[in-house]
């Protein structure tokens, strides 16, 4: 497959965010297994995959972004020690969550899109703190972990447009060339 | 037409007195200067004349000649800075190397210690992540199934016991280290042999439980593996009696809280000690 096909399929298929967003999750799953090697291990991090799944929910529909989602979720799985069925669970969960949302809310402003990041983190902890066993410790520590990626929502958001910018364009390019 | 000799003149005999006369005082008048010191302060004087006139036009071309050697001695002190800057650099990250070697050594000495004095084979591996659920204490090495290394092999590094393996795949592994909430391990009291289990405490260590109250233990007190669950070999140090509390009332067993002894936030080589029957294998 050329450069012109690829752009053309992607141009059909509307895939951008969906490799925006999968692409991130990747690049932040092995940011953050391995920055606590050389910053030693504490329980509050930054965590960067709550507001990667409400960007995506926002940019995406809903039976193509549940299969990237829980794709993202089998991929997290392979970087912990907790039941498989979990991170797939606990973010397929926070997806359509904020799906439902944005499909019932008419004026989404980004600041609301923050406030929904730490609302689904705090979901993504409860599914993943009961399932492992360690219920009590989302309070305090798991409702501060939310507030914190709630904190690192907005960078997350921009970092996401700006790669589906310049994704955008390249496609558009592959595609003009063609 | 022939040329004749020129004849000597009255004049010339004349004006040649004089001059000899003159060589003659002027010859005297040196002599007697020199040899009487009557001439040497107006002499002085006049060199000293002499010399600030002349360090009087000097100064502004030696003034001149500084401004311009101190011109060509910059723009070569500023090639010569960016050499000497590069090569600053190129020490640093030399030391820096050098010094990463040093601490390294040391690390795998004392590990090399602990493999000689371990009870089984050792494989050292190096630790490369951690998991991303952050309240798991569970690490990510580099070395798996290919290594001989499997489920349950007991993992230590400098200082005592880490944790053991829980997940094995060709060429990593997971290790759950002490302070994992889901760790357990049995050990006992040096000192009065007394058994308990060490259960993990996320971020505030162990704690050795199911030790009855009224059992004497103290402060400071080393805790080392039992061998009874199966998984560690015995006498592996534990860590060490860090707080000692009777519990609630309702409790059967003291509270002791345990310091571990590996320095579990540090930890960047391990060793992991094979089981005898895979060495076997």
């Amino acid at each position: 497959m050329n450069s012109g096909h690829l752009g053309c399929y992607l141009e059909k298929t509307c895939m951008k965010a969906a490799l925006v967003f999968i692409t991130w999750i990747y690049i932040s799953l092995i940011v953050e297994t391995t920055w606590c090697v050389f910053c030693g291990s504490t329980l509050l991090h930054i965590d960067l995959i709550p507001a990667l799944i409400c960007w995506y929910a926002l940019n995406d529909r809903l039976l193509r972004g549940t299969f990237w989602v829980i794709g993202a979720g089998v991929l997290a799985s392979l970087f912990s020690s907790l039941k498989f069925f979990l991170f797939p669970f606990s973010y397929v969960t926070a997806f359509f969550t904020v799906y439902f949302i944005r499909s019932n809310v008419l004026e989404l402003t980004r600041f609301h899109a923050y406030l929904i990041t730490a609302f689904i983190s705090v979901e993504i902890l409860v599914v993943q703190l009961a399932g492992s066993g360690n219920p009590e410790l989302l309070w305090p520590w798991g409702l501060i972990q939310a507030g914190l990626n709630m904190a690192v929502a907005p960078i997350v958001f921009w970092i996401c447009d700006r790669s589906l910018f310049i994704l955008s364009e390249i496609v558009s390019k592959f595609h003009h060339e063609k | 037409m022939s040329r004749q000799p020129p004849k000597k003149s009255k004049g010339n005999k004349k004006a040649l007195l004089p001059a000899i006369i003159t060589v003659v005082v002027l010859g005297l008048t040196i002599v007697l200067i020199t040899k009487t010191g009557i001439i040497v302060p107006a002499e002085m004087a006049l060199k000293d004349t002499n010399g600030r006139l002349q360090s009087l036009v000097f100064s502004p071309f030696s003034k001149l000649k500084l401004i311009w050697k101190s011109y060509l001695d910059l723009v070569n002190v500023r090639e010569e800075n960016e050499v000497l800057k590069a090569q600053l650099a190129q020490l640093e990250n030399e030391i820096t190397t050098y010094r990463e070697a040093l601490i390294e050594n040391r690390r795998l000495k004392q590990l090399l210690d602990i493999k000689e004095s371990a009870p089984w084979k050792g494989v050292v591996a190096h630790v490369i992540g951690t998991d991303i659920a952050s309240w798991r204490a569970v690490i990510t090495i580099d070395a798996g199934k290919e290594n001989g290394i499997d489920v349950d092999m007991p993992v230590l590094c400098q200082g005592g016991l880490l944790g053991r393996v829980i997940e094995s795949s060709m060429a990593f592994s997971k290790v759950m280290l002490l302070t994992d909430y889901h760790s357990r391990v049995a050990a006992l009291v040096q000192r009065n042999r007394a058994r308990g289990i060490i259960k993990g405490e996320g971020s505030r260590g162990c704690k050795l439980d199911y030790v009855k109250k009224g059992v004497d233990i103290q402060v400071g007190d080393t805790v080392v593996t039992s061998g009874l669950d199966g998984v560690f070999p015995k006498g592996l140090l534990v860590g060490k009696v860090k707080a000692v509390g009777p519990g609630d009332r309702s409790d059967l067993f003291q509270y002791i809280a345990v310091k571990p002894s590996a320095k579990i936030d540090e930890a960047e080589e391990v060793l992991v000690l094979l089981r005898p029957q895979k060495q076997d294998e």
